[in-house]
């Protein structure tokens, strides 16, 4: 690629420039003024709100059926193109440009439909659950294929937007600096989401019947739990949320082929701070990730994901457990 | 009988290089009749390499890598450096940089991911391919980027082939590397059935059982680790030069996805299975990529051969042969 004019080191400016475009200029630390770490501060939390929703997804999944799904940010994707391919433009065509509808019905209509779908993988969970892991992990591989040529199947290989509750819902203005509120929207509901869970999880008789499964489920079966429903209710649980996640999503970003497996890569390394099948470490590694994420964009954006991989390998290291504690949910 | 001949469908030396006498038999008359079939014969033999070495770490050691194409991509991105900042194509050279340069990432990376087993393993595999790639990709002052950097054609001890028209030209490289695999199956075949080899297969039975004896399995571990990257950037210092041109696709997780597959297709855990795997995978794709969705399929045949056929070809050609000797003892 040449571009006249712009000699060697102008290139390399320009290409790192049109890497960066989005919302990562490389300053240094000392340069940063307390705006500019605010809007850093809510990237951080934007971030840690979709990770979340996948990762505990994730460890919901691993928990009860000890399965690690590696098409589970499958799921989250399919929400995405869901909104992105189809569901927006039925949206607008019902609510017109009114706000308050286009917010709140996408991410449920995502979340439906990858539930609906998990049903129909669901007797491959079943069989695969208690088999050996290169069984679980070669079978949730497949399914990570077949899902990137779905997409590709249905809408095509450009990539797709549905920005349209972004640019109504407009941005607040701090200072120099633009605060979409669609982002805010999208960290409210993830905390939102997050307390329903923890409601379910531990205040609810499902939610006890599930984790009872989670820590033994043959005891949990003798004591007269129906399982199979249980591992039913986790699928579906599991993939509701991961469907919330890519509604949520995807209007601020648009839905690309490959993008299952960048978020299964960082998605791994939320459970693996947090610790497998923690419902607590999850929110926590999701954190993490952020965090590390956004400061690895300000200052080396080439090295992003290896930086944030040496720190999970560190923290594997130090404590194999992950930061949950070990402790289950 | 039975015996003779469940040694000959994939427990014998003899069988793997029967099958590749074979194939580069085949070769000249299947290229006189449709030249693209036998480019297609060319994929198989440059992709055994790799197969062999994933098959050391997912069917022997029990480590399954779904990050194959980090090695690949090293073997492969060695060879483009080699061309764009020496200006060196000899294939020799280009195989030995890529064997050292495949031996120092598996010495930085190896002691780490070794550590861990079954899914940390296979996604620190994943991520750390992933990380590779996205390098290739972004540095692309250094790389070329999606460009990335055209080679010319390689020679062989110091005699250029560029003068060559291209039939020769892709008859010297297919029979090239059918000889080079000869020696890489033979070093395997000895590796597997050393000492060394039997350690492994004790540690993919039974890891504490294996500690429980006295092996050091992490160290074990690390050398099939080693020696699995060595092959694996074999076939992406071949492919390069099959292909002439290093881009970041060969480095994707799509690559490692073919790896996998190939190797499940012909048989894990079985000695031909990579070899069997390799041309037959490279067949189907051919017929394949006609169907864009490719990967679809791919994905539906992993789920189909996991629960249906966990041996591959390879094992379902020994059950037909126990079946069909077992009937004919019946009716004699």
């Amino acid at each position: 690629m040449h571009i006249a004019g712009l000699g060697k080191h102008g290139e390399k400016a320009w290409y790192q420039y049109k890497l960066i475009r989005v919302y990562n200029p490389r300053e240094t630390i000392d340069m940063l003024e307390i705006m500019d770490l605010l809007v850093r501060i809510y990237n951080i939390f934007f971030g840690a709100s979709v990770l979340f929703l996948i990762a505990v997804g994730l460890n919901i999944i691993y928990g009860v059926m000890k399965i690690v799904n590696l098409a589970h940010p499958a799921f989250f994707v399919l929400g995405c193109y869901t909104i992105a391919g189809t569901g927006m433009g039925v949206m607008i065509n019902i609510f017109g440009s009114s706000i308050i509808p286009l917010l709140i019905t996408p991410p449920l209509l995502a979340a439906f439909v990858v539930a609906v779908s998990s049903l129909l993988i669901f007797p491959l969970f079943l069989f695969i659950s208690g088999k050996g892991d290169e069984v679980q992990l070669l079978i949730t591989y497949g399914l990570l294929l077949i899902f990137e040529d779905i997409f590709r199947l249905i809408w095509g290989s450009e990539p797709l937007r549905a920005s349209q509750p972004f640019e109504l819902a407009g941005s607040l203005s701090i200072g120099e600096y633009l605060i979409p509120v669609y982002n805010i929207y999208v960290i409210i509901s993830a905390l939102v989401i997050a307390l329903i869970l923890w409601i379910f999880l531990f205040k609810s008789k499902s939610g006890l019947l599930l984790r009872a499964s989670s820590m033994d489920i043959e005891m949990a079966a003798a004591l007269g739990a129906n399982v199979k429903k249980v591992l039913l209710l986790t699928v579906l649980i599991a993939s509701f949320l991961a469907g919330l996640g890519g509604g949520l999503f995807i209007p601020s970003a648009s839905a690309m082929l490959g993008m299952s497996v960048e978020f299964l890569v960082l998605a791994f390394v939320v459970v693996v701070i947090g610790g497998l099948g923690s419902f607590l470490g999850s929110l926590v590694g999701a954190f993490i990730v952020s965090v590390l994420r956004t400061i690895t964009l300000i200052l080396f954006p080439e090295l992003e994901l290896a930086l944030i991989y040496i720190v999970a390998i560190i923290i594997l290291t130090l404590k194999p457990e992950g930061l949950g504690g070990g402790k289950k949910w | 009988m039975v015996e003779r001949l469940k040694r000959f469908f994939g427990d014998d030396i003899k069988t793997n290089f029967i099958f590749l006498t074979i194939i580069a038999i085949l070769y000249p008359i299947i290229y006189v009749f449709s030249p693209g079939w036998g480019v297609v014969l060319g994929h198989g033999v440059t992709w055994i390499s790799a197969l062999l070495g994933f098959n050391l770490l997912f069917g022997y050691t029990g480590l399954l890598s779904f990050g194959h194409a980090l090695f690949l991509g090293v073997g492969a991105y060695t060879v483009g450096f080699m061309y764009k900042y020496l200006g060196i194509n000899n294939i020799e050279l280009h195989l030995l940089g890529g064997i050292l340069s495949s031996t120092v990432v598996a010495l930085i990376i190896g002691p780490i991911v070794v550590r861990y087993t079954r899914i940390f393993f296979a996604i620190f595999m994943l991520a750390i391919a992933q990380i590779l790639w996205s390098l290739y990709y972004k540095f692309y002052w250094v790389t070329g980027g999606t460009d990335g950097i055209k080679i010319p054609r390689f020679s062989i001890l110091g005699i250029s082939l560029e003068k060559l028209d291209f039939a020769t030209y892709h008859h010297v490289y297919f029979y090239f590397v059918t000889g080079l695999t000869f020696i890489l199956v033979y070093i395997m075949w000895r590796i597997i059935n050393s000492p060394f080899g039997l350690t492994l297969k004790s540690i993919r039975d039974n890891e504490t059982r294996a500690r429980f004896i006295g092996v050091d399995i992490y160290r074990a571990r690390l050398y099939a680790f080693i020696i699995s990257a060595i092959y694996a950037s074999i076939t992406g210092v071949l492919a390069v030069n099959h292909h002439r041109l290093v881009t970041p696709d060969i480095a994707y997780w799509t690559t490692s996805g073919k790896v996998v597959f190939a190797t499940l297709l012909g048989g894990a855990r079985i000695f031909i299975g990579p070899i069997v795997g390799s041309f037959v995978f490279h067949i189907i794709e051919s017929f394949a990529m006609k169907f864009i969705y490719w990967q679809m399929v791919m994905g539906i045949l992993i789920i189909a051969i996991v629960i249906l056929m966990p041996g591959g070809i390879a094992h379902l050609a020994r059950t037909l042969v126990d079946v069909a000797v077992s009937h004919r003892r019946r009716g004699g």
